[in-house]
């Protein structure tokens, strides 16, 4: 086969016709200016540097001139835009807190710009000010989305992640804007629904006035890092809920699947064994952990553990899944393998990975294994690179 | 750019990836998933190859395929897919070539090639080239072997 490298216009068009299935009307597409336009602003978008900021208090949302990439992740929340010479993302954190109703308890929170609403006679404070909430009561935040997924047993998790997005954002600037999110992977044990996941959004978003789509969270992986490899490899995110894992070829998602086990996995097990509550061990685990270094605690001891636990079960998982499918192509060449997402950030994890990797036979040869360059904007960013390839309708 | 090749799958990631090698690859080619579709597409193209991917084709379709791949003789044909299904679809066209008694016996059985997954990109698109202009995909490479080759026996 040929090796010639295509450009991303190329790439993207190939998978929008993939996503679509609209295949034999597509063949014969026009490639009017606009299309070419924003295919060489996307290709230009990959390039760019991102900075990242989380979302302080009082701030306002924004109101999104252009296309918008959003990553719903179990732990955070991230908009993507992009910036004349750079992309922007902000970042929200994923969860709620609840105090009872009352008078003083609102003129507190009003003066202090805690980002907050009201429903059965109950406060919810979300996102970042929620994890200050949880610490001073020295307990845990709530979640509305457990294991990357919309979460069944928390019956304000729809509410709950409608406000978060909307502190980040509010109604577009031109009606109809393209605003590309992440969806999970089908999980292995099929626990919960990614389309009932993924309609909800989609309903929430185009009520807002955008026109949403969706990208496979390991595939806005491969496209954020592996324009280079020709959008061929595999892209892993391993996040707070869940791990989400896309092999590509030629920019098609052959496989896609998820396991649910994460970041919160680590810390609520930790936690449990040491005694500490999950959102403290999460904030010790994020501000100080080497999986490098030997274990120097409890803690650290049982952080190593859990984070070996999610590496052999990705491992096993990779193992079974890719050796048991017929999908994948002969493909000539070793493929890399691109990580992200917090739970991936510690040293030493992406070396504990290709070891744990190297033991297991893969029907692919894998030519290395590294981290993404912004592993926390990773998804947010490739789903804004989707987004700026589509055309909003008219 | 013409035709050259329609591709029919139901698939849209193979089928998809069967449409962008032969792209790659500077051909033409018409990507239909829908069975019903692809004999009014043969007539007005009139592609040199048509390409039957049978994965996630149901019993129907692949019935229809059987029948519609033998109204299409002029044409080569390249099945891919699952080995059963595509050792059924060789053995019901050899039997099929067998039945008729037909002259261009070798002829007709030579048009039709059956690949069995994985799906092997190069392979497809050495046996297209190969088709379509007589010489496999690495032309280059070749020309320079033979070139060596004749250098080294001194047959220039």
């Amino acid at each position: 086969m040929a090796t010639e490298r295509t450009s991303l216009q190329e790439r993207l068009e190939a998978l929008k016709r993939a996503e679509t299935g609209n295949n034999a009307v597509l063949e014969n597409e026009k490639k009017d200016s606009n299309l070419e336009n924003r295919m060489a602003q996307a290709e230009q978008a990959l390039k760019k540097e991102v900075r990242s900021k989380d979302r302080e208090e009082g701030e306002l949302a924004e109101t999104p001139s252009g296309p918008v990439g959003l990553d719903i992740g179990t732990s955070h929340v991230i908009v993507a835009q992009n910036e004349r010479r750079y992309i922007r993302t902000t970042n929200q954190l994923n969860a709620f807190f609840t105090i009872p109703h009352s008078k003083f308890a609102r003129d507190i929170l009003v003066k202090n710009d805690v980002f907050f609403f009201e429903q059965d006679e109950l406060y919810y404070i979300v996102g970042y000010s929620a994890e200050n909430f949880a610490n001073m009561f020295d307990t845990d935040t709530r979640r509305s989305i457990k294991q990357g997924l919309l979460c069944s047993d928390e019956k304000e998790g729809i509410t709950v992640i409608q406000a978060i997005i909307l502190s980040l954002i509010q109604k577009p600037k031109r009606l109809g804007e393209i605003l590309c999110f992440g969806v999970p992977g089908e999980p292995i044990n099929g626990i919960g629904s990614v389309t009932y996941h993924e309609s909800i959004i989609k309903m929430f978003i185009s009520r807002m006035g955008f026109t949403p789509i969706s990208i496979n969270e390991g595939m806005a992986v491969v496209l954020s890092e592996l324009a280079e490899h020709d959008y061929t490899g595999i892209g892993i995110s391993i996040g707070g809920g869940m791990c989400n894992i896309c092999l590509s070829y030629l920019s098609f998602p052959v496989i896609t699947y998820s396991i649910q086990m994460g970041g919160d996995y680590i810390d609520s097990s930790a936690g449990a064994v040491v005694g500490i509550p999950a959102t403290r061990v999460k904030s010790i685990k994020e501000r100080e952990l080497s999986l490098i270094a030997k274990p120097t605690d409890r803690l650290t001891t049982a952080l190593h553990i859990f984070y070996n636990e999610l590496i052999k079960k990705l491992q096993k998982s990779m193992e079974r899944v890719l050796s048991a499918s017929n999908q994948i192509p002969m493909i000539a060449k070793p493929i890399p393998i691109v990580l992200s997402g917090g739970t991936a950030m510690p040293d030493g994890f992406t070396d504990k990975f290709q070891k744990a990797l190297s033991q297991v036979r893969l029907p692919v040869e894998i030519s290395s294994v590294y981290l993404a360059e912004d592993p926390l904007n990773t998804t947010a960013k490739g789903a804004l690179i989707m987004a700026m390839t589509e055309e909003i309708p008219e | 750019m013409s035709v050259q090749v329609i591709i029919y799958s139901s698939d849209r990631i193979r089928g998809g990836i069967l449409k962008e090698i032969l792209r790659r690859n500077k051909i033409g080619t018409l990507l239909l998933d829908k069975i019903m579709d692809v004999k009014s597409s043969i007539s007005s193209h009139q592609p040199a190859i048509v390409i039957f991917d049978t994965t996630s084709s149901l019993k129907n379709e692949i019935n229809f395929l059987k029948n519609l791949s033998s109204s299409i003789d002029d044409h080569f044909t390249i099945f891919v897919g699952d080995p059963l299904i595509i050792n059924t679809l060789h053995d019901f066209h050899q039997n099929n070539i067998q039945k008729q008694d037909n002259p261009k016996i070798e002829g007709n059985l030579h048009n039709k090639i059956f690949l069995s997954d994985p799906l092997d990109p190069d392979v497809i698109i050495s046996k297209s080239l190969d088709i379509l202009y007589g010489y496999p995909e690495n032309h280059e490479e070749r020309q320079l072997l033979e070139t060596d080759l004749r250098q080294y026996l001194k047959l220039d």
